[in-house]
């Protein structure tokens, strides 16, 4: 019999709100976490809008433990913290019940690593020369840094990894996880993605890109997935982490169960490095393998997280992708596209989004898109624009994360019991 | 020149600041990985600021001789003695 997984405890730090409880109740009541970028590194940029974390993650640690952490790390394992103690766990830790370390795991990444500190150690190279590198760069800027600092923290021995794949680089890590307790290497295993990404270099370099919403007199009108007016994704620093278990672990230790991680599906476009492949075969073939994988059948999938970043072609194509997959059943499903609050949180995006998704099946409603003043008629979902609650039952959902370089990842989820 | 007492002292002040250890915790004669749970990184970041601080060199050959504060306030109070 097949191990059933999962998900027993959220974290996150978003534009929206320092934990889960605000980030939830901002997607709820459709806020905007978009803001004026007006600091003056920000000035003399084509686009001055990005969604920043309310508090500052730096604060939130000891001035030792935050010095020698790059910003994602700093959210990641301030996420990672919420979610070990949401689960129950960190409680468990140093009694007779504690998950050994042996079967504990982290798959935690960040898109872009910490390149922030790459950035901030070349000026001090450049400036004050080698002698005054600290000891800690390469801590700071490796891609896994976040993983194992968590790692550290909560005494895995199992494994750590850290699947990247741009902007689904959160929803990846979240896949790898289930399959390590799938595989067996692992009963629990802590499992996210994060980006510290409001710098004026990825503004920079993603306007070069032409990616980027260039609503600068409007930042919380900016971000508007499935809005005729779209022009582009808004970038926004923020992370998520969950705890995942083998549905074995979790009945033994009465857990609290928010819903089963039931299936994940990838595929890859290899079309172009930034455009999607035009017939949407990818992406839909990524959703029916995430289907198969997790037992669910089109008409039983009541709710879909959209990638929707709010670029004009990345929209519509998802469209034609989620028909391609769901059929006659596409407009049994009610659609969102948190990205409308939240912007697009880069190796964040797939986590959160995936965090929003469990939340939906477990309090049976799904949050609203924000900025559809004029539906893209283009777009043949059903989007709601007002919280929609949910049938009872059990139900699945998926949630989409489709990143730069033709990256196509889904998760299926699935209610649990009653609520 | 500073004393070994002044150098312990002066150290137990830069080993709270750079790796975050609380002060009623130092003592000269607790060892810094060992005693102190100073990881290995931070270890490297003490050694810097010494170096910068009190002007001495420490070669990495030299450090696995070095556990405790007063190993550190010793081997800094004599580097100093030789640079008179």
């Amino acid at each position: 019999m097949r191990t059933e997984v999962v998900v027993t405890g959220l974290g996150a730090l978003t534009p929206l709100g320092g934990d889960v409880a605000s980030t939830w109740a901002g997607l709820l009541a459709g806020q905007s976490g978009i803001t004026a970028l007006t600091s003056p590194e920000f000035a003399d940029l084509p686009v001055r809008i990005g969604g920043r974390l309310p508090v500052d993650p730096a604060q939130a640690l000891p001035r030792a433990t935050a010095r020698k952490l790059d910003r994602n790390q700093q959210m990641l394992l301030l996420a990672a913290r919420q979610a070990w103690t949401d689960s129950g766990l960190a409680h468990l830790a140093g009694t007779g019940q504690a998950v050994p370390g042996e079967r504990l795991a982290v798959s935690v990444s960040a898109g872009s690593g910490g390149l922030l500190s790459i950035l901030e150690t070349w000026e001090t190279l450049k400036e004050k020369g080698a002698r005054m590198v600290s000891p800690f760069t390469v801590a700071r800027f490796i891609a896994d840094g976040a993983a194992s600092w968590i790692g550290l923290e909560i005494g895995a021995k199992a494994a750590l990894e850290t699947p990247i794949a741009a902007c689904a680089t959160g929803s990846e890590a979240l896949r790898r996880g289930a399959e390590l307790i799938r595989a067996g290497w692992a009963d629990v295993v802590v499992a996210g993605g994060g980006d510290a990404s409001v710098h004026p270099f990825l503004l920079a370099s993603f306007a070069a890109m032409r990616a980027l919403s260039h609503r600068n007199d409007e930042p919380a009108r900016a971000a508007r997935p499935f809005d005729k007016t779209r022009d582009g994704l808004v970038l926004s620093e923020g992370a998520a982490v969950m705890v995942l278990e083998s549905a074995e672990h979790a009945r033994q230790r009465g857990a609290r169960v928010y819903a089963e991680l039931a299936g994940a599906g990838v595929s890859a476009d290899s079309y172009d490095f930034a455009q999607p492949d035009p017939t949407g075969e990818g992406q839909a073939a990524a959703m029916r393998r995430a289907l198969t994988d997790a037992r669910l059948a089109p008409d039983q999938v009541v709710h879909i997280n959209a990638h929707a970043a709010g670029t004009p072609v990345g929209d519509r194509l998802e469209s034609v992708a989620i028909r391609r997959t769901l059929g006659h059943h596409t407009s049994d499903a009610v659609v969102t596209a948190p990205k409308s609050m939240m912007g697009h949180l880069l190796g964040g995006a797939g986590a959160a989004e995936a965090l929003a998704t469990v939340l939906a099946l477990h309090h049976r409603v799904v949050p609203p898109t924000i900025n559809i003043d004029d539906f893209d008629d283009e777009i043949a979902l059903d989007v709601t624009r007002e919280p929609h609650e949910l049938s009872g039952g059990v139900v699945g959902a998926l949630t989409n994360s489709f990143g730069l370089g033709g990256h196509n990842s889904v998760l299926a989820f699935r209610s649990v019991g009653a609520t | 020149m500073a004393s070994i007492d002044q150098l312990n002292t002066e150290l137990s002040d830069l080993v709270n600041k750079v790796a975050g250890v609380p002060l009623e915790e130092i003592r000269p004669d607790k060892s810094l990985t060992s005693d102190l749970d100073i990881d290995s990184l931070s270890v490297a970041e003490i050694i810097i600021a010494v170096e910068e601080v009190f002007g001495v060199r420490i070669p990495d050959a030299d450090m696995s001789d070095i556990s405790t504060i007063h190993e550190v306030a010793a081997y800094i109070h004599k580097a100093q003695a030789k640079q008179l």
